[in-house]
């Protein structure tokens, strides 16, 4: 496994998977950062980086009841597990101790 | 219907653990897809959706155990067809044996056809560079096909057509005695080429400038290897630049040196003389003669400009330049040869360099393909009558867990085994053999020349890599998916057997290898007896035990060569085992210069003729038994030092009606006209074949003319020895003092005039002999395995009393039916092939129908004694041996 650290669309995915808490599933997760984000993303990279996700264990996954919807078919709900947590809290206090390393002047 | 067919796609090949979030996901964004945007847009990216996941390739790897698995079947495949191999070594060996042989004998046509169809590539821009050719016809009739024109042509046609880039001329000369350091050496060919020939073509030279080299008159390029011989020394010939050298009595300079003519150039000299000598030697005509044809031009066009655009043009330049015939005696038409065609072309007349027969080439290939075809055939053939005995082999697997395409990929990787086997073991064999064959050939092949040759313009391996690939796929899928169809209940019951489709084509495929063994078979006859025909056939004239001397070129010619020739000729006439000498300017065998313009003088409608001329002394007509028909042969008084006052002339009898004449006697001195000039007729001479039987007789003229080239036909009382040479070549070295003595015997020469229909003969013998040999292998595992499965059968009948006789027609009756469908097409197809290859001869032997029964019972026969043989092994076992199992 390469590592824990999380790229840019996994860091996204894990926070929009966070926030959506147990409706988490590919077209949500999609329309969710497409309306967040303002950028396009399509199913099939959702689901790639989903899966990614899972195996690095940030993220665990299983069927909901079937409904109507869709088919008949069952979505396939994720929700993040404990590791995703901290790494998404390293990951963030990563970016806070480099937010305060910046040097007051390099912005002016 | 649309969406669900992706779906049923998606649900095979996608990670059934995702599938059906995945699925669901398409099926929701298309919904809301059709709410937004209407349904075509919604199925259009509903499809870019899901091909979207395809990239999305971790989809499969949840099953990381697949890959693992795979990789070890493959192992229990590769241990498990080696196996199998050892244990049936019969089987194993009658199949290796006959791939092995197909594919050796395939890499060595191969060989071959890659470097015919090779050649002059050596050249940069050789797509674009062409030669001059031009037809000729008189009265409408082409009298000329061939590579020689004026040599005002080149440079005129460069000037009249834009397209044209660059163009050389050349001519050429062979057997010329080159002078240097007091000693003479022999040039088998050189050409006499333009200032234009070196950056014209790309022949590489190593010493020299390429512009200025062959500008001035006396001026001349050696290769490397005539350098060596001149400086007798194998070190750097650049000792040579600048020497001096003697050529047609005059010193020249050697301006270069030529890197060695690779094999593969239609062009093959030893040295290289300025054009301008010619000019200088033979006048201002050799320059910008309309009439004087002895001479070759290439022409290089531009890259932007096409073929096709210039044939009108050609045609057009042809009318402007000749029109009715009237400057060179006939109409003619231009046309241009692509150089790649020049090796291959063998219609052209008066050809400056090697030839081969293309079509024999292409032949060879599609030869070379049908026996492979056959050893594939037998592949196929054995294996799938295997199938039974691998049947629970198969049930096993499909028992454990395999599906149809475990089992399919088993089969492929035991034929990609066996054949690779044959593969490695041919090329090994290739190598071995190489030597022979290129003895055989008097080429230098090898493999070196496949790897790094193209074919089509496509590297050649990517090319053969391809078609073997395609053969194996098609070789090995088949009998594969036979035996993938058992299905493993059938097996463990001990029911299975084999699909009635199976047995069908199994028996075309037979009848597919008996029609090509038929096709080869009759059309090595045919070849053969073509061969025999046109060797023993009545020529007309006697060429035995006649050795030929080349005439003393460097003597000059005066009044007294007259009297040299008569005292050579009485000289070596009083030599015992000497029976007569005679000279002429061509021997039998070799092709004629020609008379154009020809007129008969009684018959004014005739004009423009043309006429093949053979210049001999009055020696000619008995030394070569000739019969005249009318009239007298030459006496020594039409002889004359002074051209002026020949004024005689002999004609064959195909001229007669040419002339215009109604009978002979009515020809007998009559009086024709050409070069400006009246000749009688003093004879007729019969027919005789002056060239191969490839060319109809054509009118040919006699002419009372000697000539210091002429060579010297000797006619022995018996086989040469020694002492008859010796004492010639005293009397040559002593009447024709600084000449090179040397000689041979017309018979080799004219043999070797059928030296292409030879080796075909005898290629084509192999190639009957090794697919006669692959069909028995393959019958005769076939029976063999047929048999196996009748044991039974024929213990049954034996039982209930069938004798031997009958037993043995009851189990080939199948073969025979095979065998006479198998005649019924092969006869006819090879008899019209046959007739194709004839049209290229103007005599043909009549292939009798006793040749085609013998080719056709041969067929019969051989092929037989495998399924006989194995027939009455089957018939005379002890039943009991055969019944007791069950």
């Amino acid at each position: 496994m390469k590592g824990t650290n999380l790229g840019e669309l996994e860091e996204i995915v894990l926070l929009i998977v966070a926030n959506l808490y147990d409706m988490a599933y590919g077209v949500a997760i999609k329309v969710e950062i497409e309306e967040k984000c303002g950028r396009k993303i399509t199913i099939s990279t959702v689901h790639n980086v989903l899966q990614r996700l899972q195996e690095k264990e940030f993220l665990e996954s299983r069927y909901s009841e079937p409904t109507k919807e869709r088919g008949g078919k069952r979505k396939l709900l994720f929700r993040v597990t404990k590791s995703g947590q901290e790494a998404m809290v390293s990951s963030r206090g990563m970016r806070e101790e480099l937010w305060r390393g910046i040097p007051e002047l390099a912005f002016k | 219907m649309f969406r669900e067919s992706i779906d049923s796609l998606l649900r095979k090949y996608c990670n059934p653990q995702l599938y059906e979030a995945i699925s669901g996901d398409l099926e929701e964004l298309y919904e809301l897809d059709l709410q937004v945007q209407g349904q075509s847009k919604a199925d259009r990216r509903y499809l870019i959706n899901s091909i979207s996941f395809l990239r999305y390739h971790r989809l499969r790897k949840g099953q990381t155990t697949k890959t693992l698995n795979s990789m070890s079947l493959i192992k229990n495949y590769v241990k498990v067809s080696w196996r199998d191999l050892l244990r049936h070594k019969t089987y194993t060996t009658i199949n290796l044996m006959g791939l092995v042989s197909a594919m050796t004998i395939s890499l060595m046509i191969l060989q071959y056809v890659v470097y015919e169809t090779g050649f002059d590539r050596l050249h940069t821009d050789h797509d674009r560079i062409f030669r001059v050719v031009n037809d000729r016809y008189q009265k409408g009739e082409l009298v000329q096909h061939g590579t020689i024109t004026y040599p005002i042509i080149g440079p005129t046609l460069a000037k009249d057509l834009p397209e044209i880039e660059a163009y050389t001329r050349m001519t050429f000369n062979t057997r010329e005695y080159i002078g240097y350091n007091d000693d003479l050496y022999l040039t088998q060919q050189f050409l006499i080429a333009d200032e234009h020939f070196l950056p014209f073509f790309s022949f590489e030279l190593l010493h020299g400038n390429d512009k200025t080299a062959l500008e001035a008159p006396f001026q001349a390029i050696l290769t490397e290897s005539f350098a060596r011989r001149l400086l007798n020394s194998d070190d750097d010939p650049v000792d040579m630049l600048g020497q001096s050298i003697e050529i047609y009595g005059r010193p020249a300079k050697v301006t270069g040196i030529l890197k060695d003519v690779p094999s593969q150039s239609h062009l093959q000299f030893d040295m290289l003389l300025s054009y301008n000598t010619f000019i200088d030697l033979a006048g201002e005509s050799a320059d910008n003669s309309w009439q004087w044809s002895d001479f070759y031009h290439y022409v290089k066009l531009k890259e932007a400009s096409s073929i096709e655009s210039l044939r009108p043009k050609l045609a057009e330049f042809g009318e402007r330049y000749f029109k009715d015939g009237e400057v060179s005696g006939s109409e003619e038409e231009f046309y241009l040869q692509p150089l790649a065609a020049a090796h291959l072309d063998p219609t052209m007349e008066y050809e400056i360099g090697s030839v081969v027969d293309g079509q024999i080439v292409w032949t060879m290939l599609v030869i070379a393909g049908f026996i492979l075809l056959i050893a594939w055939i037998n592949y196929i053939n054995l294996t799938t009558s295997r199938a039974l005995q691998r049947a629970k082999e198969v049930g096993i697997r499909k028992l454990i867990g395999a599906d149809r395409s475990h089992v399919i990929s088993q089969f492929v990787v035991e034929t990609l085994i066996i054949n690779g086997l044959a593969l490695f073991a041919s090329i090994g064999l290739v190598w071995l053999l190489q030597p022979f064959v290129n003895l055989l050939t008097n080429l230098n092949l090898s493999l070196g020349t496949l790897w790094f040759s193209q074919l089509f313009g496509v590297p050649f391996v990517l090319l053969f890599s391809i078609a073997f690939i395609l053969g194996l796929i098609v070789i090995s899928l088949y009998p594969a998916m036979v035996l993938a169809r058992f299905k493993a209940k059938d097996v463990i019951y001990g029911r299975c057997k084999l699909m009635g489709g199976v047995a069908w084509l199994r028996k075309a495929l037979v009848v597919f290898q008996f029609v090509t063994a038929i096709a080869l078979i009759n059309g090595a006859m045919a070849i053969s007896e073509q061969v025999d025909f046109m060797l023993n056939k009545e020529i007309g004239l006697n060429i035995d035990n006649t050795l030929v001397v080349y005439g003393p070129s460097r003597t000059d010619w005066d009044s007294t060569y007259i009297t040299k020739v008569d005292r050579f000729r009485n000289e070596v006439q009083r030599q015992p085992g000497v029976e007569m000498v005679s000279t002429s300017n061509r021997i039998a065998g070799e092709i004629m210069g020609r008379i154009f313009q020809v007129r008969s003088n009684g018959n004014p409608e005739t004009k423009d003729l043309t006429l093949n001329f053979l210049s001999v002394d009055y020696n000619f007509e008995q030394l070569y038994g000739l019969k005249m028909l009318e009239g007298r042969f030459f006496e020594s008084m039409d002889y004359n030092y002074d051209p002026n006052f020949i004024h005689n002339i002999i004609v064959n009898e195909t001229s007669i009606a040419y002339l215009g004449f109604t009978s002979l006697s009515d020809a007998l001195g009559a009086s024709i006209s050409f070069n400006n000039r009246d000749w009688t007729i003093i004879g007729v001479v019969k027919d005789f074949h002056q060239r191969t039987l490839h060319e109809k007789i054509e009118p040919i003229a006699l002419l009372p003319y000697l000539g210091t080239e002429h060579s010297y036909a000797i006619k022995l009382g018996s086989e040469p020895n020694e002492a008859v040479l010796t004492n010639i070549n005293n009397i040559y070295d002593e009447v024709f003092p600084g000449n090179y003595f040397d000689y041979f015997f017309l018979e080799d020469q004219y043999a070797g005039l059928y030296r292409p229909e030879l080796r075909l003969s005898y290629v084509s013998k192999v190639f009957t002999v090794l697919a006669i040999i692959m069909v028995i292998l393959g019958l005769y595992g076939l029976t063999t395995m047929t048999l196996e499965k009748r044991v039974k059968e024929i213990g049954i009948r034996k039982v209930l009393g069938a004798r031997l006789g009958q037993l043995l027609l009851h189990l080939t009756r199948d073969f025979a039916v095979l065998m006479l469908i198998a005649l019924l097409l092969g006869v006819p197809f090879s008899l019209y092939v046959i007739d194709l290859w004839k049209a290229d001869f103007a005599y043909t032997a009549q292939l009798g129908i006793g040749s085609v029964a013998l080719a056709c019972s041969l067929v019969i026969v051989f092929s037989s004694i495998p399924i006989l043989f194995q027939a009455r092994r089957a018939a005379s076992n002890n039943p009991i041996e055969a019944l007791r199992s069950e």
